[in-house]
C-alpha cells in the first residue's frame, strides 16, 4: 500500500455516515407487514440526502447542501451510500484503520410516532449495515442505532446484534428525555453487558419539533445561529447523566459524544465541580466530583475542530484538564463540514497524537475496534 | 477603585410596594398567595426549591464600600408570570421603590423593563432617561431572544438614554411555562439546571450577533451578569466558524462575530470560584476579551467579595477589573442629563 498522507499511526475515525441507496434495500429485513408499511409509502424512496430525515427542513433549511458534492459515488446514490467508494475516498487516502459508522437515516426515526415502527426500522437498518458494510471491509465498525421509543425493544436488539463482528457501540438518539433519565436504564444495562459504548451524535431534530430537545434561551432564527448553539444540548446531556447517577448505576459504561464540540469542557467542568462542592447534597447520587466521572466515562470527538486565533489560544484549548484522555478523532465524512483527516490530525499536539488517533478509541470501544 | 457592576436589592415584604400601586391594583395584589410568595421571588438562584436563601436583609445604600449597580432582582421573575398586565403594575411599583430606597451617591439602580410590553417599556425608559439615579436597564429573559427586532424599541430607548443593559437570569428559566428553556429537556437534577445557566447567555449573545442587533444599535452595551465568563472563548470560536461557513446566509453580519462581541458584550466575574487556576484557561482569552470582564459581587446572595475575586484570579486583575468596570459603567454613571 502507498504511504498515506497521515503517516504510520493507526487512526480511528469516529464519525463516518453511511446511507442506504433506496428504502427498498431494507425490504429483506422487514416482516411483510413492515415492508408494506415502509417501502411503498415512505417519506421518499431515495434522495441525494437519505430517505428519512430528522431536521425540519422548512424550519431550518441548510444554506447549501449537508453533504460534499465530491463525496457522491460515481456509480450513483447519496454521498456515503457506497462502501467501496468510502474506502476509496476516505479510508485508503488517509490511512484510516477503522471508520466508525454512525448511520444517518436512523435520525429520521426521531419523527416516528409509532414505537413499533421505530423498532422495526432501527432493527432492519442495523441488520442491513452489518450485512452490507461490515461485510464489505474490515475497516468499518458500526454503532447500532436505537431510540427511546421502546427501550425494552432497544435492549433486545442490542443483545441480539451486539456480538456481531464489527459492532462496537450503540448510537442512542437524543429525543424527548435527557440521557440521565431512568428511561434509558434498559439500554445502558444491555450496552454495558455487551461491552458496547454509548454514542451520541446530533440528529438534526434538535430545536425542530414540539417534543425535541432545544438549545437554551429560545428558538434561534436560522440555520447558522442554531448550529452555533447546538453543542449546548450535548453538554446538557453530559451533565444530566453525571448528576443523575448513571455511572453509579452502570460503572463500566462508556459514552462517546460526537459532533458536540469539546472546547466548552474546561468551563463546564470547573463550574460543575465548583457548584457541586457548594451543594453536594443536591446531587445525592454522586460520590466524586463531576469532572472525575466526566474524564473517566466520556470521550469527545474532534470535529468540528475549533479554530484558535493563535498558538497561545490553541495550547490553552488543548490544555483542558483531562482532555488527553477524552479526545477522539472524527472527520464527519461525507458532510459539508468534514474535517480533512490530514489537516486535523496534523494539528493535534504531538504528546496527544497516539491518544487522539486511536488509544482513546480503544479505551471506549475495546480492542474490537480493530478487526482482524 | 472597582465598581460592583451587579449586586441586588429586594423588598422584604411585597406589601411595601402597595403604597406605590394604584388603589384597584393594591386590592388585586393583596392576597396571601402573592404576598406569601415573596420568598420565592427573593430566591435569586431559583433553579429549584432545593436551593434557598436566608431571608433578605434590608439593603442600605449608604453601606457600600464601592460604587455599585443595584438590580431589583425580584422584578426578573415576571418572566415566569402568566398575568402580563399585572407584571407591568408590579414592575412600575418596584422600579419606583428602588429609586426611592436604593439609590445613593454610590448605588445606582438598574431599571427593570417589562418584557411583556417593549413599547411601553421604551416609553418609561425615555421618561427616566434624565434620572441620574438610574445607571442601566435590565430585561427579564424571554423566549424571544435578545437579537429579535421585538426588542428594538427597548434598545433604542436605552441607547438614546445612554444606558447599558444588564442581563441576569431570574431562576425560573427551564422551569416555568412561558419562560425561556434551558438546553436539552427538563433535567433530572436541580444541580444540572444551575450548572447549565450560562447557556442562556451564550444563546442570547449568538442571537444578538447573528441577528444584527449591534448594527441597528451601534452604541448598545450588554452585560451578562452572574453567568461567569469562562464560556466566552469557546462560544466565540464557534460563532466565528459558523459565520465563516454561512456568511452568505447572513449578509447583514458584516464583521467577524468575535470582533463585535469585544465591542458590545460584557461578562461578570461571579461566580469566581469556577475560575480558579487561571494559568489553565487564561491563554484562551485575547487581550480585547479580557477587557470585557467586569467585577460583580452578586451580593447579598452568596456573593464574591472583591478581595476573594483577586485572590482567585491574581493581583493583576485588580486594575483590570477597575478599568473594565469604569469602561462599562462610567458612561452611564457620569452621563450628562438635562436639569
Amino acid at each position: 500500500m502507498e504511504q498515506t498522507v497521515t503517516g504510520a499511526r493507526r487512526i480511528v475515525d469516529c464519525d463516518v455516515h453511511p446511507l442506504i441507496k433506496s428504502v427498498s434495500a431494507l425490504k429483506p429485513y422487514f416482516s411483510k407487514e413492515w415492508a408494506d408499511f415502509f417501502v411503498p409509502s415512505s417519506v421518499g424512496q431515495s434522495s441525494t440526502n437519505g430517505f428519512v430525515f430528522a431536521r425540519a427542513r422548512d424550519r431550518y433549511p441548510h444554506p447549501n447542501t449537508t453533504y460534499r458534492l465530491d463525496a457522491l459515488p460515481p456509480a450513483g446514490g447519496p454521498a456515503g451510500s457506497d462502501p467501496a467508494f468510502v474506502v476509496q475516498d476516505l479510508i485508503e487516502p488517509f490511512g484510516i484503520t477503522t471508520a466508525l459508522l454512525l448511520p444517518q437515516e436512523h435520525y429520521g426515526v426521531i419523527r416516528f410516532a409509532s414505537s413499533a415502527a421505530a423498532a422495526a426500522f432501527e432493527r432492519a437498518n442495523n441488520e442491513y449495515l452489518i450485512d452490507h458494510w461490515l461485510e464489505a471491509d474490515r475497516r468499518f465498525a458500526l454503532a447500532l442505532t436505537v431510540s427511546e421509543h421502546d427501550p425494552k425493544a432497544a435492549a433486545e436488539s442490542i443483545r441480539a446484534l451486539g456480538h456481531r463482528n464489527g459492532v462496537v457501540g450503540v448510537q442512542l438518539l437524543i429525543n424527548k428525555s435527557m440521557l440521565g433519565s431512568l428511561v434509558f436504564d434498559p439500554i445502558y444495562e444491555a450496552a454495558q453487558e455487551m461491552g458496547l459504548a454509548i454514542v451520541s451524535h446530533q440528529n438534526g431534530s434538535e430545536g425542530c419539533y414540539s417534543y425535541s430537545q432545544v438549545p437554551a434561551g429560545g428558538a434561534p432564527r436560522f440555520y447558522g445561529e442554531r448550529h452555533s448553539v447546538l453543542p449546548q444540548i450535548g453538554a446538557a446531556n453530559v451533565v444530566d447523566m453525571i448528576m443523575s447517577g448513571v455511572f453509579e448505576r452502570f460503572p463500566e459504561l462508556k459514552v462517546v459524544m460526537v459532533e458536540w464540540g469539546f472546547s466548552w469542557l474546561g468551563s463546564l467542568m470547573s463550574r460543575a465541580d465548583y457548584l457541586w462542592h457548594k451543594n453536594r447534597s443536591a446531587a445525592p447520587h454522586l460520590k466524586r466530583q463531576p469532572s472525575e466521572y466526566l474524564v473517566e466515562h466520556f470521550k469527545f470527538a474532534t470535529q468540528p475542530l475549533d479554530e484558535a486565533s493563535g498558538i497561545r489560544e490553541f495550547e490553552a484549548m488543548f490544555g483542558i484538564p483531562g482532555l488527553d484522555r477524552m479526545l477522539l478523532f472524527s472527520s464527519d465524512y461525507p458532510h459539508y463540514d468534514t474535517d480533512a483527516p490530514d489537516v486535523i490530525l496534523g494539528k493535534i499536539p504531538e504528546q496527544m497524537k497516539d491518544a487522539v488517533y486511536w488509544r482513546n478509541a480503544v479505551e471506549s470501544f475495546g480492542p474490537k475496534i480493530f478487526r482482524q | 477603585m472597582p465598581i460592583d457592576c451587579c449586586r441586588f436589592a429586594g423588598v422584604k415584604k411585597f406589601e411595601d410596594l402597595f403604597p406605590l400601586m394604584p388603589g384597584d391594583w393594591r386590592r388585586h395584589f393583596d392576597r396571601y398567595e402573592w404576598t406569601g410568595a415573596v420568598d420565592l421571588a427573593s430566591n435569586h438562584i431559583r433553579v429549584s426549591d432545593r436551593f434557598s436563601h436566608e431571608p433578605l436583609s434590608v439593603f442600605d445604600p449608604m453601606s457600600l464600600d464601592m460604587e455599585a449597580l443595584v438590580l431589583p432582582h425580584q422584578g426578573l421573575i415576571v418572566n415566569g408570570w402568566s398575568d402580563l398586565i399585572a407584571a407591568g403594575v408590579f414592575l412600575d411599583a418596584l422600579n419606583d421603590y428602588a429609586l426611592e430606597h436604593w439609590a445613593s451617591q454610590k448605588s445606582r439602580v438598574v431599571h427593570v423593563v417589562n418584557p411583556h410590553d417593549p413599547a411601553g417599556s421604551a416609553e418609561r425608559i425615555g421618561r427616566c432617561a434624565g434620572d441620574r439615579r438610574i445607571a442601566a436597564i435590565t430585561i427579564p429573559l424571554m423566549p424571544t431572544m435578545l437579537g429579535s427586532v421585538s426588542w428594538d424599541p427597548v434598545f433604542r430607548a436605552a441607547t438614546e438614554a445612554g444606558l447599558p443593559v444588564v442581563i441576569h437570569f431570574s431562576g425560573v428559566e427551564g422551569s416555568y411555562a412561558g419562560a425561556p428553556p434551558l438546553a436539552g429537556a427538563p433535567h433530572t437534577n436541580p444541580l444540572s439546571r444551575h450548572i447549565l445557566m450560562p447557556h442562556l447567555a451564550e444563546s442570547n449573545v449568538a442571537s444578538m450577533i447573528f441577528e444584527g442587533a449591534f448594527y441597528r444599535f451601534p452604541t448598545l452595551q450588554v452585560l451578562f451578569a452572574g453567568f461567569g465568563f469562562k464560556w466566552l472563548p469557546s462560544l466565540l470560536r464557534r460563532l466565528d466558524q459558523e459565520w465563516r461557513n454561512f456568511r452568505s446566509d447572513m449578509p447583514w453580519v458584516k464583521d467577524k462575530p468575535s470582533a463585535k462581541v469585544v465591542d458590545h458584550i460584557w461578562a461578570s466575574t461571579y461566580p469566581v470560584g469556577e475560575a480558579h487556576n487561571p494559568e489553565i484557561w487564561l491563554g484562551e482569552f485575547s487581550e480585547p476579551l479580557l477587557r470585557r470582564v467586569v467585577f460583580a459581587s452578586n451580593a447579598p446572595f452568596d456573593g464574591d467579595p472583591f478581595t476573594q475575586v483577586i485572590d482567585t484570579l491574581g493581583q493583576e486583575w485588580a486594575q483590570r477589573l477597575a478599568d473594565n468596570g469604569s469602561a462599562f459603567a462610567h458612561p452611564a454613571l457620569r452621563r450628562e442629563v438635562a436639569a
